[in-house]
């Protein structure tokens, strides 16, 4: 299991993350989703052993990734930059790889070069960045990882292969009990194979619950009353979003979605709509600060 | 399938797999190497050479013995003939450091290497072993293979392998000198440009440390031993003498000469002049290892900063301003030396005023050389606004360092030790103009053009420039400490000496003297200055020249061009290197050889050398004797005078030789009996019969180009070279006189010229007596460079002979 507890990482005077705590546990895949800069790849890294944190602790099975190299031995880290050394072939930093994962087989490195249709003999360098995304990806799944921390890692992909790409780890989760954390901006990639969502918004994780949950706790009511309503005849309800257009209002709410239906309909609307939300949209609603008036911005 | 094996040691895994992949390096060492120990090789194409000329009688000892020969020349040699392949070697080491290191530069490389089942400090030093390991094995193979070759040839050696294991180690530790530097700069720093710059500061630094403490103690502390190091890479040893040489020369990393120089000389020739029963020489490895020991102080050093290294410096610049500000701090007080430098120029600068130019250049550098670095790093001026403190912190720490070095340094250096302390003295002449002119020159060595002085004399023997070699009387020990603490009362002290020339003006003399005192308790206590006069030293000048060594010394030297070992090697086999003697007395010069030689001569030149060499052995058995006494003072009257003249530059252009080439000048007394016997010999003897006395000196101080000599058309029947042309016509000759000549070119050789005038402040004796004084003081060169009367000698005859007067001996 990932433990991550009360987390924080700096840039000289920059807080890039503050106190984030997070768990994933085995078998799970964990979905981390934030705008630009919100703190994706730095917690990754942190969890990978690449940054040092200021405080809290990062640990695997009760391990510190970053003081133990035993811990990182069954941690795979795919970053969103890949690095393969110059000239190299999948061959090649698959001997590379072997050195330093125990695990690391390459007959499995065989077989999902045949599915990915890869030549290991290939030089890495000539490769499209897609295909040196599924390369490395190869490689990592490779190592028979315990942990698998992917970042950004189906930008790139064509439908097709990001399809695979998920049947895989799907499966490789399923049969080894893995934990994963994938960070994408792919919400619909995070809604497809994840089990649990992160989201951060920022230094920290604003929300953190399981896929389904997230869909079940919010819903979005579109109105239409009689005489015109403001957001303060609202208040009985747990807000997220408000938008009046005089008599018609369009509502997103948090809490029990009948309960609020329920109530929604004691306040007598000539019409009232019901629209599940989706993962993006819900993102969209977290980051509402971005949720900028470009007309205003280029008028 | 699964990877077991390799993976549970991922140390020897990146070990190995970083060997595998950086061999080229290695066998680039290894190919350099290899061209270097050719040389060692190349004995057995002399011995095959030898063998087919007959060139020597017993093949198998001249041949051991040039083998060993060669081989010490590794060790010892001071020439540098292989700077190329030198630098080649060091900017491998660099560049293997690069290769090696790069990952922690880059973004990506260090998300995987960082997040890799290994633990970033053994992840390091697996690195840092694999390149030490490649470097080493380019170095150690070929050596290995010449040794194991010449041992089939020759048979084994234990100090065979001691010189070789020495070679390796300095050739090594040059290597990993710089492989560290990068390695360590590469930990810190975010950019390949600033591994570059700070690397090459960093692999400098000794360099740059050792040149501002030895001019800071120079300028700072009266009586300090320590100059100014000119050399860049000379001073990897530590602090430097005044000379400017490494104190600890063993530790010198960059001057590969050490071990590096091949033989120049032909061998095939050399062959013949091998000195027998060659021994190997006893390496010194103290400070190999102790620098050794620092690299690998610095590769642990380097392995616990990756250990901490922020990830996120890779790709960055100004992410160390640690590292920047050693640069600047080690740069900017270098550059501050320079400036000083420049300022001593002048010679009459004040040291306290050369400290304060340090100070301020110092501070001026750091903090323009601060500022570029930073705004090119951080390209922001807001930043580099909110930086400006650390340059403020920096300048601070350099005065608290300065101040207290200099306080310290001046504390160390104030003292001189008690007589009933000391054991014994010894005084040495780093480069001292003055004193070594007065011993020297009062023997009338130079060579026309560049003047041979005692210091170069005696230290082409010894290294060092002592002219009192532990002596142990306690009443020179005293004379000696007197002089130290007179010496020490001129506190502010100037580069160079105002010295007034007996009232004929101020010179500068930039003189120096060392003294080094050894105590009852065994320890050495060195002290110099940089201010001395004739009076002080003529306090000591008996002493000095009469001591045994200076003779044995001297007299080596003259009989060493003529009959050392292997130095006649150098001398050309027809023997017209060594050119004519001329005996003459004051009534005029007779040859005792003809003066010139046709190449069809050689016999006739080879015999005469002989003649020549015979003279020279005897001079310097007189020498030895005490009846040629080297400062001159005899009590007998001079019978007159030996001195040589050239006709023909010299083949003695080879290592290790001093050219005795144009007016050399050796008085006669009567009781040399080994040169009077010489003499009479080849039937000259009798040169020295009906000695004549000048009717008239008329000497003068040599103050600018417009005091000439008086002109009573007495002219001077020679060859003289001309050194130098005035605006007016006048020329210097190489005796250093002024006359008048038209038409002269410098470096050509005039005859019949006309001496013109004499300076306004000239004295002209006539009075018999005086003259008969004066005339047992005089010599064909000064005493000291700047203190000296050129004096003109006019004889009844016509003739007139020229020669200076010592200041001191002319009251």
């Amino acid at each position: 299991m990932i433990s991550i507890d009360r987390v924080t990482k700096k840039y000289g005077d920059f807080t890039a993350i503050e106190n984030l705590s997070m768990q994933v546990p085995e078998g799970s895949i964990y979905g981390l989703v934030g705008y630009n800069g919100a703190g994706k790849t730095t917690l990754l890294k942190s969890v990978a052993g690449v940054y040092g944190i200021c405080s809290g602790s990062i640990t695997v099975n009760g391990k510190n990734t970053f003081t133990s190299p035993e811990i990182r031995q069954k941690m795979f880290y795919v970053p969103d930059e890949i690095y393969f050394e110059p000239f190299s072939t999948i061959e090649k930093m698959a001997k590379l790889y072997a050195g330093y994962y125990p695990g690391f087989s390459f007959s499995t490195m065989d077989k999902l070069c045949g599915v990915f249709k890869l030549d290991k003999k290939a030089k890495l360098n000539s490769f499209s960045k897609g295909m040196q995304r599924q390369a490395e990806m190869i490689l990592g799944m490779s190592t028979m990882p315990d942990v698998l921390l992917l970042d950004e890692s189906f930008d790139g992909l064509d439908p097709q292969k990001r399809n695979l790409m998920n049947g895989m780890i799907v499966d490789y989760v399923a049969e080894r009990n893995c934990s994963v954390i994938i960070s994408s901006h792919n919400l619909h990639e995070i809604s497809d194979i994840c089990d649990r969502v992160a989201l951060i918004n920022g230094k920290n994780i604003v929300l953190d619950c399981s896929v389904d949950d997230v869909s079940a706790n919010r819903c979005k009511f579109r109105l239409a009353f009689a005489e015109e309503k403001t957001q303060a005849d609202f208040s009985g309800f747990d807000i997220k979003k408000f938008k009046g257009d005089g008599k018609i209002v369009t509502l997103s709410l948090r809490g029990n979605e009948e309960e609020n239906e329920e109530k929604l309909r004691q306040m007598n609307p000539l019409l009232l709509e019901k629209f599940p939300l989706t993962l993006e949209e819900i993102f969209l609603e977290e980051m509402e600060d971005s949720d900028y008036d470009f007309k205003e911005i280029f008028s | 399938m699964t990877s077991k094996k390799s993976s549970l040691n991922p140390f020897r895994f990146t070990y190995l797999r970083n060997i595998k992949g950086k061999w080229p390096v290695g066998v680039s060492v290894f190919i350099i190497i290899a061209v270097n120990c050719w040389e060692i090789f190349s004995v057995i194409n002399q011995y095959n050479y030898a063998i087919k000329k007959n060139l020597i009688t017993d093949p198998a000892i001249n041949l051991k013995n040039e083998y060993k020969f060669i081989f010490n020349s590794y060790v010892n040699d001071s020439e540098i003939d292989w700077l190329f392949f030198e630098i080649l070697l060091l900017v491998l080491a660099g560049i293997l450091a690069i290769i090696l290191f790069k990952y922690l530069l880059s973004k990506a490389a260090v998300n995987v290497t960082f997040s890799l089942g290994i633990s970033r400090k053994k992840f390091f030093l697996a690195k840092y072993l694999a390149g030490a390991t490649i470097l080493s094995a380019g170095v150690i193979l070929p050596m290995l293979v010449a040794c194991v070759a010449n041992v089939c040839f020759f048979g084994n050696s234990s100090a065979l392998w001691i010189s070789a294991g020495y070679i390796s180690l300095k050739i090594i530790s040059a290597m990993m000198w710089i492989f560290t530097c990068f390695a360590l700069t590469m930990t810190l720093v975010g950019s390949v440009l600033e591994t570059f710059i700070m690397g090459a500061v960093v692999t400098l630094s000794p360099a740059f440390i050792s040149r501002i403490c030895s001019a800071l103690t120079a300028i700072s502390a009266n009586g300090s031993p320590y100059s100014f190091n000119t050399g860049l890479f000379s001073c990897f040893g530590g602090l430097v003498d005044m000379k400017g040489e490494p104190i600890n020369t063993d530790i010198t990393i960059l001057d590969f000469s050490k071990y590096l120089t091949p033989m120049s000389a032909d061998l095939n020739e050399s062959v013949l002049y091998l000195p027998k029963n060659v021994a190997y020489d006893r390496p010194y490895v103290f400070f190999s290892l102790v620098f050794l020991g620092t690299i690998i102080a610095l590769a642990v050093l380097s392995a616990l900063i990756v250990a901490k290294r922020p990830a996120e410096k890779a790709g960055f610049m100004g992410t160390s301003p640690v590292l920047q500000g050693f640069c600047v701090l080690t740069v900017g007080p270098w550059l501050g030396t320079l400036c000083v430098e420049i300022a001593k120029e002048g010679n009459l600068t004040t040291y306290r005023l050369l400290f304060v130019t340090f100070i301020i250049a110092s501070l001026i550098i750091m903090a323009v050389g601060y500022s570029v670095v930073d705004l090119i790093c951080i390209r922001s001026f807001k930043k580099y606004r909110s930086r400006i403190k650390y340059l403020l912190i920096e300048c601070a720490i350099f005065a608290v360092l300065v101040g207290a070095f200099a306080t310290v340094a001046n504390i160390r250096y104030a003292t001189v030790p008690k007589t009933e302390d000391v054991k014994s003295v010894s005084v040495s002449i780093p480069d001292a103009y003055a004193y070594s002119d007065m011993s020297y020159m009062r023997m009338g060595f130079y060579d026309g053009s560049n003047e041979i002085r005692l210091d170069e004399l005696l230290s082409s023997e010894t290294n060092e420039n002592v002219l009192i070699e532990d002596i142990t009387d306690s009443n020179v020990i005293d004379k000696i400490i007197a002089m130290n603490k007179e010496l020490k009362k001129r506190n502010n002290q100037k580069a160079g000496n105002v010295y007034n020339v007996s009232g004929f003006g101020n010179r500068v003399i930039p003189s120096r003297i060392m003294i080094i005192y050894t105590l009852r308790n065994g320890k050495q206590v060195k002290r110099a200055y940089n201010r001395m006069t004739d009076e002080m030293l003529m306090t000591v000048s008996d002493e000095i020249l009469n001591t045994e060594q200076a003779r044995k010394t001297v007299a080596y030297r003259l009989r060493s061009n003529v009959t050392r070992g292997y130095d006649i090697a150098y001398v050309s086999p027809n023997g017209s290197s060594f050119t004519l003697s001329k005996a003459f007395s004051h009534n005029g010069m007779t040859p005792i050889k003809p003066g010139y030689y046709s190449e069809g001569e050689e016999e006739a030149i080879v015999s005469e050398n002989k003649a020549q060499n015979e003279l020279y052995n005897a001079i310097a058995l007189d020498i030895l004797d005490g009846t040629l006494p080297l400062n001159m003072k005899s009590d007998e009257e001079i019978m007159g005078y030996i001195y040589n003249t050239s006709m023909e530059e010299t083949d003695l252009d080879e290592i290790d030789m001093i050219p005795l080439d144009t007016s050399s000048l050796f008085p006669v007394y009567p009781s040399m009996k080994n040169t009077l016997a010489v003499l009479e010999k080849y039937g000259e003897k009798d040169v020295f019969e009906n000695t004549a006395h000048p009717v008239r000196i008329t000497y003068t101080t040599y103050n600018s180009d417009t005091d000439f000599m008086d002109s009573e058309n007495a002219g001077m029947v020679g060859s003289m070279r001309v050194d130098k042309v005035g605006k007016n016509g006048e020329i210097v000759l190489s005796d250093g006189v002024v006359y008048q000549y038209d038409g002269a070119f410098e470096g050509e050789y005039v005859h019949d010229y006309k001496v013109i005038k004499m300076g306004e402040k000239t004295v002209t004796v006539t009075d018999p007596e005086e003259i008969a004084e004066i005339e047992k003081t005089v010599c064909l060169r000064s005493l000291t460079r700047y203190g000296g009367y050129y004096a003109r000698m006019d004889y009844e005859d016509g003739s007139a002979v020229f020669c200076y007067i010592p200041s001191y001996n002319l009251k």
